[in-house]
């Protein structure tokens, strides 16, 4: 046998280093990729600045309240010290969406691939897009620390790690959120829509930029507030988020204090855990060999809706190979549907239009030889052999 | 000197359906260590399936797939250790530099440290890519960044590497150099390569060719016994008039493989070609004498030019169309 020149294959690593090693290369691709992302830096920098500067100066005057005749401090602190950590909340959700975009942007531009063929689990690969996630998203909630100054807060190195604790928790709960949602999305424009029918209600209803007076009794908050109001904010899991870094940073609380690390914990890791469902089934469970599978065909049929099946399937194939005259508009768009789902070529994301016309139209060649053979006649012999030569049900047409 | 070497490639029996369309319909082959095998086929034969199933990407229907005796379908993860692909869209990270793709797959296939940035030095000299190394893949030219692709498809430093459509879209320049670094791959380390093409002038070089359509395995051989068992002499020739290609057309109806802007006969011999020659010569515009060639043995086989395969149902559709459709008969 010639191989000489074969080296001596390392040990193959251990599974633990394996995975570490994994984890470390797809945080670090998405830190660097980050990193080099201007738009979102500038984002990241310009979106506190508007927040904090000019609505949390502009309202200042404003925070402190009169009711009834009797002026009240609502809250003891200042408008801008209030909105302070929910600003940072808001940089946090915006980033931790950017990310999810990333797993769009993987997917469809073949990387996803390059992932999934390596021998790495998925929980991994997972773990490894939402770590790498939640650094760049506490990187950005980081920067608004850089305006405590002008919000007038003093920070202790205690408070710090104290919020930066709040923010990891934060930041991996919604980058696993945006994670499974972008797994479910088909499209970079869907996505889009999502992120600002999302981000902005929660954001607005957690009690970021109105405080939920802990001095009042439900009751009278209840005479403030329209009722659906404050079920909102109080259904809102992002309230105890904002209270936990209000706490953090403020010393603030308008919850329990034990209420935000529990509700943030448990975000975190049920989004974790739904996280791998959606990813693309590029690794299905095996089943063993043998027995045979199941003839796929019967299989399919059965798992698609009634609305979808191809209302021709039972009947015996000589009889179809013509379709009727005056078949309905409801056969019509069912076997429009077969067809795309059927047709390998068709268009995705990525794909320049021009070329797909052409495949569209190479496509309904084949299509238009697979259901009416008979056409075959209008040409030459031997001339649309290559069309409808793999088409089962023309086969017997065909016979002189 | 030992007993029959393990085959770095083995498939047996592999079915796998899309639909109502048979991908692959029972297809198997083995390919022994250090080989170059080919897959040839046009678009859609079933090519780019199968090799998702050797790397696991898609599961089949049935049959089996080992990759140096291991069941990729059992054990997947032990089969991917062994083989690079090369996919047939590019799947680098364009944000990142040529090192950090490299070096990214390299710790995702768990080579240690050292060797890493050993192998990546290696692999960028060896591509003669080592000037770009820091340079954000987005500035390459898709030349490169084929070869980039194949560089680090051995990062880890796999036997067995697999190239799916690998110089679709590059200029002829760039083919024939994509061309010398496989060959000087395979020369420098035992290296199985399983390419699947639709240009025939690339498999020439190959030492088993599979020819393949419509998922069924046609022929497979070395491209010179392939040659001399399928391989045909033709005859070509575009005659004054239509009526003299129909006379000739039917005076040797038997042997007519193709009739339609030329035609094209089998022909056994130089005999044949006089003797065509003394009852048509005069009425012949064109007639060219075509030596056995992959290209025919294809024709043979399928009955079809491979060359038009990606675009005959899009042409039979324009002929269609210009002869005005279904309405005008």
């Amino acid at each position: 046998m010639t191989s000489p020149a074969i080296e001596i294959s390392e040990k193959p690593p251990s599974a633990i280093m394996l995975q570490l090693g994994g984890v470390y290369a797809i945080w670090l691709r998405e830190v660097k990729r980050a990193i080099r992302d201007r738009g979102q830096l500038i984002g990241g920098v310009s979106r506190p600045l508007l927040w904090v500067l000019i609505m949390g100066i502009g309202l200042n005057p404003y925070f402190r309240g009169e009711i009834y005749g009797e002026v009240r401090f609502v809250v003891p602190y200042t408008y801008l010290q209030f909105i302070f950590p929910a600003v940072i909340m808001l940089n946090i959700m915006y980033t931790s969406v950017q990310s999810a975009v990333s797993t769009i942007w993987d997917r469809e531009f073949g990387f996803l691939r390059e992932i999934l063929v390596s021998p790495l689990p998925r929980a991994t690969i997972l773990l490894g897009k939402i770590l790498g996630g939640t650094t760049v998203a506490m990187f950005h909630g980081s920067l608004v620390l850089a305006l405590a100054r002008f919000a007038d807060i003093t920070l202790t190195p205690l408070d710090i790690l104290h919020g930066l604790a709040i923010m990891f928790m934060l930041a991996f709960g919604l980058t696993s959120l945006g994670v499974v949602i972008a797994n479910r999305v088909r499209s970079f424009e869907g996505f889009g829509v999502f992120a600002n029918a999302v981000i902005l209600p929660l954001y607005f209803t957690s009690s970021s930029i109105f405080p939920l007076d802990p001095s009042l009794t439900s009751a009278q908050t209840k005479v403030v507030y329209p009722e659906w109001l404050v079920m909102l904010v109080e259904l809102n899991p992002l309230t105890y988020a904002v209270d936990a870094l209000r706490g953090a940073f403020i010393h603030f609380y308008q919850f329990d204090p034990r209420l935000g690390p529990i509700v943030l914990g448990v975000m975190a890791a049920v989004f974790f855990l739904i996280a791998p469902r959606g990813l693309p089934k590029a690794r299905p469970a095996w089943r063993p060999f043998p027995p045979d599978p199941p003839p796929p065909q019967a299989d399919q049929r059965a798992r698609r809706p009634r609305r979808l099946q191809d209302p021709r399937a039972d009947e015996p194939d000589a009889a179809v190979a013509v379709p009727r005259a005056g078949r309905d508009a409801d056969e019509h768009e069912c076997q429009r549907a077969l067809q795309r789902v059927a047709n390998p070529h068709r268009r995705r994301a990525g794909e320049s239009a021009v070329d797909h016309r052409d495949a569209k139209l190479s496509r309904g060649a084949e299509i238009l030889f697979d259901h009416q053979p008979r056409l075959g006649h209008l040409y030459p012999d031997g001339e649309h052999e290559g069309v409808d030569r793999h088409s089962p049900r023309s086969a017997g047409d065909r016979e002189p | 000197m030992t007993t029959a070497p393990v085959p770095a490639v083995k498939i047996e029996g592999v079915s796998k359906r899309y639909g109502r369309t048979l991908a692959l319909d029972n297809v198997s082959f083995e390919v022994p260590p250090g080989e170059l095998f080919a897959l040839l086929g046009p678009n859609g034969a079933g090519k780019t399936t199968l090799l998702h199933i050797l790397c696991t990407i898609l599961r089949p229907d049935s049959g089996w797939a080992l990759i140096n005796g291991v069941d990729v379908i059992k054990n997947p993860v032990e089969g991917r250790r062994n083989l690079g692909i090369v996919f047939q869209e590019p799947s680098l990270d364009d944000r990142l530099t040529l090192y950090e793709n490299l070096n990214f797959h390299g710790l995702v296939y768990g080579v240690p440290a050292a060797l890493r940035r050993k192998r990546i030095d290696e692999m960028l000299a060896l591509v003669e890519l080592s000037d770009w190394r820091e340079r954000l893949v987005r500035t390459l030219s898709s030349g490169m960044k084929r070869r980039l692709e194949i560089a680090r498809a051995l990062i880890h430093h796999s036997r067995i590497l697999f190239l799916d459509e690998p110089t679709v879209g590059l200029d002829a320049q760039s083919r024939e150099r994509f061309w010398q670094y496989v060959h000087r791959l395979r020369n420098e380390r035992a290296l199985t390569v399983i390419v699947t093409t639709h240009y025939i002038e690339e498999v020439e070089g190959c030492d088993r060719v599979c020819i393949i359509d419509h998922g069924r395995i046609l022929a497979q051989d070395s491209p010179a016994k392939l040659k001399s068992a399928h391989g045909q002499e033709l005859v070509r020739l575009v005659a004054r008039e239509e009526a003299a290609a129909a006379e000739i057309a039917a005076a040797y109806a038997d042997r007519v493989v193709r009739n339609d802007k030329e035609l094209v006969l089998k022909s056994s011999g130089d005999a044949f070609t006089e003797a065509l020659f003394a009852r048509f010569g005069n009425r012949i515009r064109r007639l060219a004498v075509e030596e056995p060639s992959l290209e025919s043995v294809f024709l043979s086989l399928t009955g079809r030019e491979l060359r038009d395969q990606a675009a005959g149902a899009r042409e039979l559709t324009y002929e269609f169309g210009k002869r005005g459709g279904e309405h005008t008969k």
